[in-house]
């Protein structure tokens, strides 16, 4: 999405050397006059800040993990966060549904959950004599999908349809999902003789993976000084609706991807099948891109440069790629650091 | 057999419909390996006939070791080297002289002369030493030529290469290959060996570059270091001037050296040393030594010497001569009239091939001996007679390259003159008329023969011998080159003082069934002034050894009066001025058909036309004229190889990126309105804050190695920069003013650093506003 520069240059030839205000003329620039000017840059870097303090307020240090789901939500990607339980997955999801006033779900993934279980039903209406759809779990804005990959692969796919489409075929009739739509899934991965590889195609359907890992002593001790007794999750207020977030992402999806941004992701790709036997897919280019804008847009910039592309590369990638067997030692994320020392910066 | 081997197979230079470069690169340097030692044995050829035979070998075993590489396992290809060896071996053998009943009887002799001949060879003795060295030469090559490029086929680049290494080695070891082929064919192997394992391991362009580098550096040590000690790398081949040496040689070492090989210098010293004292009844040419191959830059004796076990055989009849020599100075020749036929007083001693007596031992001073020669008989001439069919190959042997004009003037000359004697007479006679003497000449280049006749004024004996024995056998008259030492001051009736000055070349020419006569083309006049003065000059610096006690009184050109035994034409100064006795010799005299030197000025020869007939060719003279032209092959050559080195050595360390780099940095004058100015502008400043600060990270964004800098540092300008080239190159924010703004910030920023090509930008500042 090209942004006519002609324009912005012309109405102030001697722009003072402030980013923000530069960029805010931009974004109106952007837009058309008939539609509200809620896409505003600054708006979205403001309102990411409250709802990172926000969610903060609840879930003690994690602030770069809070950034990276504020960052797929507004980049309307899912996420696969991966960590050993207890250390705040579902409190995160939570918060963050809590924050931007989402309605939020959660769907314990077992070996005997079924499709329907995830998608909802049709059922007969005795008083009507005709089929209602009860909807299932998946009908949120946020829906935490505990342990996925403990669920048989019949199940699992379908989410498939879901996360991709925002939609779900129950006997031939598609529903639209709620939007903004968010899958936030958690894998079990500390009990492997209990679950299912989850199939390529639905990971690659995850916009990014992301570690919560161990909070430090000093964390952990005011985690527990707050949490213990009155959990803050009940007075939780949001900080944003849901058409604030709807607005956000349109704003995200405007930011600019120039030429050698596009190449260097491209490259950052291609890199990646080198020395894999599955390298990041086309789809997982265009995350990182997408996810890149976003990570531009909460910084307050309408425009992608490489340093957004070098944070996000191996959240969005390393999941992608699967290292070949020789290679075994190595996993998707040392040779997505690879891949960043190879390929110059452009 | 049948089992696919990956290496060792048979393609041509396709690889999956490509061309392998790296292949072509391994055959060419394969081709440069066997060219330099093809090319040594095409100049044996040239000199002694069959180059077209050499070629047409060569050729055919190219295309046989293609045709066998295709089909055939190694083993086959080794068991036609081993037949080919075997022929060429055969061939050679029947050559010089084998029978069949030697090899069913004495199969150890052939293979003793066979190792003989391969010893003197790898000794550092010229190929052209041997016998029959056109047949070896025929000979030699196809079967390593084959091994070799049936290896290159098939891929076994490092065998192939040691197959044509190894024929060069021969050559190397043998001093015939200069240096220059030398390194030339080392190029050669190199490049084999380093494409063959390119191809092998599919290289880049990178290695190559490499490999240029190694092939200069070789070039540039071959400069410095002679390839083979001794001055092995100069052949008789190669035009040496002793003069760059910086002292002249002696005549005498020059010419009756007992090496195998005289080459034809400049200018040349003589030597007022006493080396015989010779008692003789005849005044006569006393001979040490034989040249028989003439390469066209010197000469070459060839053949071996055998123990002197008795007599040899002379002449049927003739006149026989008996001289005692008394040794003087240290030195290890026997002089003796032509033809000696047995020698007495001496310990061992042995008889070459051309019946010359050579001592086997440096001989003291004091040493007699008596040795009876057998003059050939002016009787016994048979002007119609028949040659020996060897003989008459054997020594009418010229240099293919040789002018054809030396033919023409000589058929001119000769025209109308019957049989081998007269026409002897009118060359020799020609030449001392035309020619002068002169020890103060520099040496030609191209072929002497051709170069004295026609370029030069003057010249010394071996000029004018080479220049004879040229002129006859081009009018296929069998002639040979004889040194030794002639004229010595006569100090009694029959006594003789011979000094180094007095060493001498001459000819001798084959009448049928007289033998071999003796001719001299020099003009004896010129010649003896010249040494008079050296041995007054000698005897007044008190110079020790010029003298015996006979001698030491008597003028240098002191003659008793000799008409006393009746032979007039006894001594040096005779009418006939060649200094042979008439009856022995059969040189020109009162009673010859020949004029007199003296009296005659017009033998009809305009020497002019005939060298305006050749201009085709290279006039031995053009190279002396070009030496302010081109430099020659060797420097251009050279210079081309090291040159070749620096440009891939340049390009392996980006010297030429670098540059433009350099250049980049410092001058920036116009915005272009493109993102090139960003791009460029960034790269400057960055330039200068790797100076000032520290150089970007490689993957650094330029975003995080600012925000580090302006920590540090507070520079308005440098963060405008970088916000200017961040929204330009990421946001598309590009146009003329802010290309303008960024390029004169950058200029600012690189003329408050940079000191070299900064302060002299005009500050834009004034008129960016």
């Amino acid at each position: 999405m090209a942004v006519p520069v002609v324009g912005s240059s012309q109405t102030s030839p001697h722009r003072p050397m402030n980013e923000s205000d530069n960029t805010t003329q931009r974004g109106t620039v952007d837009q058309p006059d008939d539609e509200p000017l809620t896409h505003d840059i600054t708006a979205v870097a403001t309102t990411a800040e409250e709802v990172i303090d926000n969610v903060g307020g609840i879930l003690v240090g994690h602030r770069d993990t809070v950034e990276h789901v504020l960052i797929a939500v507004l980049a309307r990607g899912h996420v696969m966060l991966e960590d050993v339980p207890g250390v705040g997955k579902t409190m995160l999801s939570k918060a963050l549904a809590g924050s931007i006033d989402c309605s939020f779900r959660r769907i314990q993934f077992t070996p005997d959950l079924l499709p329907s279980d995830i998608t909802g039903v049709n059922v007969f209406n005795q008083k009507t004599q005709s089929f209602e759809f009860q909807p299932g779990p998946i009908f949120a804005n946020i829906v935490l999908g505990d342990e996925i990959n403990r669920a048989p692969p019949k199940t699992q796919s379908a989410m498939l349809e879901a996360m991709e489409e925002q939609q779900v075929t129950i006997d031939g009739i598609t529903h639209q999902l709620p939007h903004p739509f968010t899958v936030m899934a958690t894998r079990n991965i500390v009990e492997p003789h209990r679950t299912y590889e989850l199939p390529i195609a639905e990971l690659d359907r995850f916009m990014k993976t992301v570690k919560m890992g161990y909070p430090s002593e000093r964390q952990e001790i005011e985690l527990l000084e707050r949490v213990v007794g009155d959990h803050p999750i009940e007075e939780l207020e949001p900080v944003i609706d849901t058409e604030g977030v709807r607005d956000a992402q349109i704003a995200v999806s405007n930011v600019t991807i120039e030429e050698p941004i596009r190449l260097y992701a491209t490259k950052l790709a291609t890199r990646t099948r080198k020395r894999a036997d599955l390298g990041a897919s086309p789809r997982g280019t265009i995350a990182l891109l997408r996810a890149s804008q976003a990570r531009a847009a909460i910084n307050g910039r309408d425009y992608v440069i490489p340093d957004d592309v070098k944070d996000e590369a191996v959240h969005v990638l390393a999941h992608r790629v699967r290292p070949t067997l020789e290679d075994s030692e190595l996993d998707g994320t040392q040779l997505v650091k690879e891949a960043l020392d190879d390929v110059p910066i452009p | 057999m049948g089992v696919a081997n990956t290496v060792d197979r048979f393609e041509w230079f396709t690889l999956e419909d490509e061309v392998d470069y790296y292949r072509v690169g391994a055959l060419v340097g394969l081709a440069m390996v066997s060219a330099a030692s093809v090319r040594m044995l095409y100049e044996i050829t040239v000199i002694l006939g069959g180059s077209t035979r050499l070629l047409i070998g060569v050729t055919a075993a190219i295309i046989a070791a293609w045709l066998v590489a295709k089909r055939f396992p190694l083993r086959t290809a080794l068991y036609i080297f081993s037949g080919l060896v075997f022929i060429s071996y055969l061939w050679y053998f029947f050559a010089v002289g084998g029978d069949l009943r030697m090899i069913v009887t004495t199969p150890y002799l052939i293979i003793a002369h066979t190792l003989d001949d391969t010893i003197t060879i790898l000794t550092g003795m010229s190929v052209l030493t041997i016998g029959e060295t056109d047949v070896w030469a025929r000979s030699f090559a196809p079967a390593p030529i084959f091994l070799a490029w049936y290896l290159g086929f098939r891929r076994r680049y490092a065998l192939a290469s040691m197959v044509a290494g190894g024929m060069m080695l021969v050559f190397v070891f043998s001093g015939d290959l200069g240096w220059w082929w030398t390194l030339f064919g080392s190029t050669g192997i190199v490049l084999t060996l380093g494409f063959g394992a390119f191809e092998a391991r599919r290289a880049s362009v990178k290695h190559v570059e490499w490999l240029v580098i190694i092939i200069a550096v070789m070039a540039t040590t071959a400069l410095l270091v002679p390839f083979i000690p001794g001055g092995g790398a100069m052949g008789p081949l190669s035009f040496i001037d002793d003069d760059t040496e910086g002292n002249h040689s002696t005549i005498e070492s020059n010419v009756v050296g007992s090496g195998s090989e005289l080459r034809i210098v400049g200018e040349v010293d003589l030597s007022p040393t006493v080396r015989y004292t010779i008692e003789s009844s005849d005044d006569v040419y006393w001979r040490t030594g034989i040249y028989d191959r003439y390469t066209g830059s010197g000469w070459v004796r060839t053949g071996d010497l055998e123990p002197y076990t008795g007599p040899q055989d002379g002449p049927e009849s003739g006149q026989t001569v008996i001289q005692d020599v008394r040794i003087e100075s240290p030195i290890d020749r026997l002089p003796a009239a032509s033809r000696p036929t047995s020698i007495s007083g001496m310990g061992d001693i042995s008889v070459s091939e051309h019946g010359s007596f050579v001592a086997d031992e440096q001989l003291e001073p004091g040493t007699t001996y008596r040795v009876a020669s057998v003059l050939p008989d002016p009787a016994d001439i048979d002007e119609d007679g028949d040659y020996p069919t060897a003989l008459y190959e054997h020594y009418t042997q010229l240099p293919e390259d040789m002018p054809s004009r030396v033919h023409d003037v000589t058929a001119e000359l000769t025209e109308g003159a019957d049989g081998p004697v007269e026409k002897a007479q009118i060359i020799e006679a020609w030449l001392q008329h035309e020619k002068d003497y002169s020890w103060n000449v520099s040496r030609p280049s191209g072929d002497v023969a051709d170069a004295f006749i026609f370029e030069m004024d003057a010249g010394y004996c071996t000029y004018f011998a080479t220049a004879m024995v040229a002129m006859l056998r081009s009018a296929d008259v069998p002639a040979r080159m004889a040194v030794g030492y002639a004229n010595g001051q006569q100090v009694d009736d029959d006594r003789y003082v011979v000094r180094g000055m007095n060493s001498h070349a001459w000819v001798e020419v084959y009448v049928p069934d007289a033998g071999w006569m003796t001719f001299d083309p020099t003009p004896p006049a010129e010649w003896s002034g010249e040494r008079t003065d050296i041995l007054e000059q000698a005897r007044e610096d008190g110079v020790e050894n010029v003298d015996t006690d006979e001698s030491a009184d008597l003028p240098f050109d002191y003659e008793p009066d000799l008409n006393g035994d009746g032979d007039e034409n006894d001594t040096i100064n005779d009418t006939d001025q060649n200094g042979l006795d008439d009856d022995d010799q059969l040189i020109g005299g009162p009673d010859d058909p020949i004029p007199e030197p003296g009296a005659v000025h017009d033998f009809g020869i305009d020497l002019d036309e005939f060298r305006a007939q050749d201009t085709g060719g290279q006039l031995p003279g053009d190279d002396d004229e070009g030496v302010w032209g081109l430099p020659d092959r060797d420097v251009l050559g050279l210079l081309a190889i090291v040159l070749s080195g620096l440009i891939a050595g340049a390009h392996r360390v980006n010297a030429h990126d670098r540059m433009r780099r350099q250049l980049r940095l410092r001058w920036h004058r116009r915005a272009s309105g493109s993102i090139d100015d960003f791009n460029r502008s960034l790269e400057r400043v960055e330039w200068v804050l790797a100076s000032k600060y520290r150089p970007r990270r490689p993957h650094e964004t330029q975003r995080k190695y600012h925000r580090l800098y302006s920590m540090s540092h507070d520079d308005a300008r440098v963060d405008r920069v970088f916000e200017l080239c961040e929204q330009a190159r990421f946001a598309g924010e590009i146009d003329s003013q802010r290309a303008e703004e960024v390029v004169k910030l950058t200029n600012e920023i690189v003329a408050d650093t940079v000191v070299f090509g900064g302060r002299l930008l005009p500050s834009r500042s004034n008129t960016a506003s």
